[in-house]
């Protein structure tokens, strides 16, 4: 995506800062922390770090969700922030039966479609309604107050804020141009049936009051969706009409990022190539990455009802036993994520992955750890194919590589993995592209067409990446019997994510470091743009593989709870003492 | 590439009967005789043009195997259509179609259109189900019925074209809430133009508005 084109400040400065900012920063933070937003959109320009950051955001945020978890019980007594911890309590099992199955059900009816997020929807909602449910009438200055509440009150409560924060930002990022033809509809809203809708509604309108430096908030959401993406959703649906539905009907990841993809496709075909834009959005999804994503939250979903059925079905002694176990699965998720923060912080010479063969045997290693039947050979080969791109830009004097290189990944998808010809048309069109600098500089090696290719390996990288997840979340349901504790296989997929991550942060660094190389002799306005939009891309990818995985948590949950089932007489505080 | 209409499509059927093959001759035009199991769920994309229109065929290909069906039911909601699929050169594949329908319409949308299909039509001599009886079969159920090669390439834009032109009538007689995203069918990002003949039939904007 080109979202770092510089006539656009807007995107600009909701790129960068978001992901580092969002961290502990409540999500619904907006109008306080807009105002620092210019600042701190420099950093993410420079090259190197920025790769890290989304993680970290999503670790504190987890870290702190855990400290909740660990906390006996107590669940229907906290009054304010107990909306919050609602959403919790959902996630983590918490003692409670009669909560828990109100829980239930309501994030069931509420959110067929939510992956993971469901629960954060949920919370979002739930806690919004009751802020502002009172009197509808006034809702705009209610929802304004709703806002200022979570940011005040929340603090400690990192996870369900920062995730609220991105469902809001969602919806609110197309706000500013929203048509004033909706201004009517958060009050309308019948409160009961349609809470949901209202919610949402008041939120983007208090993010619309905020005016449009919102966006720039420093959420993840927008990470997700891109901002180019964003703008595009709100340019082309003024009214923002289509996308509150869909928000309402079915929010997930996956179809929030489909109906963006498709929206700058649309744009795309009304608009000449003129400039060199990378669609990231729109790669993914022809890499199949969206679909995997959508099948992946399925199964999340479902495997989370599954869990909370089975616990609703227990007693409570028995409860608070399972309940342990399926506590201590997540913390391993959580725990991990905590360690691989810090190794991330701590050095930057992870890059090892580079070189190549270590990140095929780890993950070769990992993957058969699992003891499950998924074998990594796409996004080997995927991987395999964007660093040899990239060592070829980096040799001096190589030639001809770019379109040509493109051209192999043709014929390689073609003959070994069922590539779709949009995705080749894709490819074409950035070919277009990339010729037409040719012709204008005589030169391969065009900041122009590294740019491209870098967009198109991450977007390739990442969606192979989240298709590995998917297939061993398919795997490890399909487990005819439990060859492996689930806590085990809780470790081991935090280990297979980490690599992910850090392989598309070595590309992205590299990916990076080549258009510097190459664009040395660019002006900084033509190059910068350029380079934040690969740097960017590269947090996205890593916030999608992140939340891919943690759509795996329930998966491992059920899966755990099965094999007890299966083989009553495990002692379960025993394996937990490992 | 952008589309009017995007639909969801799931294939089914037992094992083996080349459920794979027909996603990749159809997407790819190619056929690989030999194809790995699909294990829980695969995809393939393609765009095709009805009455004029641009619709996107988003086909979720599961996997055959009986220890998967817990698995891919799950990916049945929200499909718009569906290829149930045997194998004409073998009975069983045939005899099994009874329990693939009743999982079909437990776990999606009544509305969804299915079409049966007979594959590999190419095998003439090894055949074990004769025509008439997917026929019968088809007519007892109300599905669209056909028989296909993926080998040979026969019948096999027919089969997915059909049923999205089945869909397509569905959608224009105001059968499908196109806005409901449960019924498998997305209205592509270009609204403007491709929305009026279906507003009209349903009276105004597209659902989402009428509950503002």
């Amino acid at each position: 995506m080109s979202q770092a084109v510089p006539s656009d400040p807007e995107p600009c400065s909701n790129s960068g800062p978001p992901s580092e900012h969002a961290p502990h920063a409540d999500p619904v933070q907006d109008d306080s922390t807009l105002l620092e937003k210019p600042t701190a959109i420099l950093e993410p320009v420079l090259p190197t770090e920025s790769g890290d950051f989304p993680d970290s955001a999503v670790k504190t945020a987890q870290v702190e969700a855990t400290t909740k978890v660990e906390a006996p019980e107590a669940p229907s007594e906290a009054p304010v922030e107990d909306q919050v911890v609602e959403c919790d309590q959902a996630l983590s099992l918490e003692p409670d039966p009669e909560s828990l199955e109100e829980e239930k059900t309501s994030v069931q009816q509420k959110e067929q479609g939510w992956g993971g997020w469901s629960t954060w929807g949920k919370s979002l909602l739930s806690s919004a309604t009751s802020s502002v449910g009172h009197s509808l009438t006034t809702v705009k200055v209610k929802a304004g107050e709703a806002l200022r509440l979570h940011k005040t009150s929340v603090g400690e409560e990192a996870l369900e804020e920062v995730d609220e924060g991105e469902g809001e930002k969602k919806d609110g990022g197309g706000d500013p141009d929203r048509s004033s033809s909706e201004e009517s509809s958060p009050a309308s809203t019948a409160p009961a049936a349609s809470s949901g809708r209202g919610v949402f509604s008041t939120i983007t309108h208090a993010v619309q009051n905020t005016g449009k430096s919102v966006i720039s908030g420093g959420l993840d959401a927008l990470e997700f969706i891109g901002k180019k993406t964003m703008n595009v959703l709100a340019e082309s649906d003024p009214g923002f009409k289509k996308t509150k539905t869909l928000m309402q009907k079915t929010a997930s990841l996956s179809q929030m990022l489909r109906e963006a993809k498709e929206k700058e496709r649309a744009r795309l075909s009304n608009q000449p190539l003129s400039a060199p834009t990378a669609h990231y959005g729109i790669l993914f999804d022809d890499y199949q990455g969206l679909s995997h994503l959508e099948a992946l939250e399925i199964l999340s979903n479902e495997s989370e009802a599954k869990v909370q059925a089975f616990l609703s079905s227990l007693t409570e002694e028995e409860q608070e036993e399972v309940k342990k176990e399926l506590i201590f699965i997540k913390e391993i998720f959580i725990k991990q994520d905590e360690e691989q923060e810090g190794e991330e912080t701590g050095g930057e010479t992870k890059d090892n992955a580079a070189d190549g063969e270590e990140f095929v045997s780890v993950l070769t290693e990992l993957l058969f750890e699992l003891h499950v039947a998924a074998t990594p050979d796409k996004l080997n080969k995927a991987r395999l194919r964007a660093h040899e791109w990239v060592n070829k830009v980096e040799q001096p004097g190589g030639e001809a590589f770019s379109a040509e290189s493109r051209e192999d990944q043709n014929d390689d998808d073609q003959n070994t993995e069922e590539e779709k010809k949009t995705n080749e048309e894709e490819r074409h069109d950035d070919k277009r592209s990339v010729e037409g600098e040719e012709a204008k500089d005589g030169d391969l090696r065009t900041v122009e067409a590294i740019y491209l290719s870098s967009v198109g390996s991450l977007a390739e990288v990442t969606a192979r990446s989240i298709e590995q997840l998917h297939k061993v979340a398919e795997l490890i349901l399909h487990g005819q019997e439990q060859e492996k504790p689930a806590r085990d296989q809780a470790q081991i997929l935090t280990k297979l994510t980490c690599a992910m991550c850090k392989e598309v942060d070595c590309l992205t660094k590299r990916f990076s470091g080549s258009l510097l190389l190459l664009g040395a002799q660019r002006k900084a306005e033509e190059l910068n743009p350029l380079v934040d939009s690969v740097l960017q891309e590269g947090t996205n990818s890593t916030n999608y593989i992140h939340n891919a995985f943690q759509l795996l948590l329930p998966v491992l949950q059920i899966s755990h709870i099965q094999s007890q089932q299966r083989q009553p007489a495990a002692e379960p505080t025993a394996q937990l003492q490992h | 590439m952008a589309y009017a209409y995007l639909f969801k499509y799931i294939i089914i059927g037992d094992t083996g009967v080349g459920k794979s093959c027909l996603l990749l001759q159809f997407t790819d035009k190619r056929f690989q005789p030999v194809h790995d199991l699909t294990i829980g769920v695969e995809f393939g994309a393609r765009m095709i043009t009805i009455d004029g229109k641009q619709i996107k065929l988003q086909i979720w290909d599961t996997a055959g195997q009986e220890s998967f069906r817990s698995i891919t039911r799950s990916y049945y909601r929200g499909a718009a259509g569906a290829l149930l699929v045997y194998d004409i050169t073998r009975r069983d594949t045939f005899n099994h179609l009874t329990t693939w329908l009743e999982d079909a319409r437990q776990h999606s949308n009544s509305n969804m259109v299915i079409m049966l299909i007979g594959n590999k039509s190419d095998l003439e001599s090894r055949r074990e189900v004769k025509k008439e009886e997917g026929e019968a079969f088809a007519r007892e159920h109300g599905l669209v019925f056909m028989e296909t090669s993926a080998k040979t390439a026969s019948n096999v834009e027919e089969a997915f074209i059909n049923t999205a032109k089945e869909i397509y009538e569905k959608i224009q007689e105001g059968v499908f809430d196109i806005n409901n995203e449960a019924n498998g069918i997305k209205i592509g990002p270009q609204h403007p133009t491709t929305n009026s003949p279906i507003s009209s039939n349903q009276g105004g904007q597209h659902a989402g508005g009428g509950c503002c």
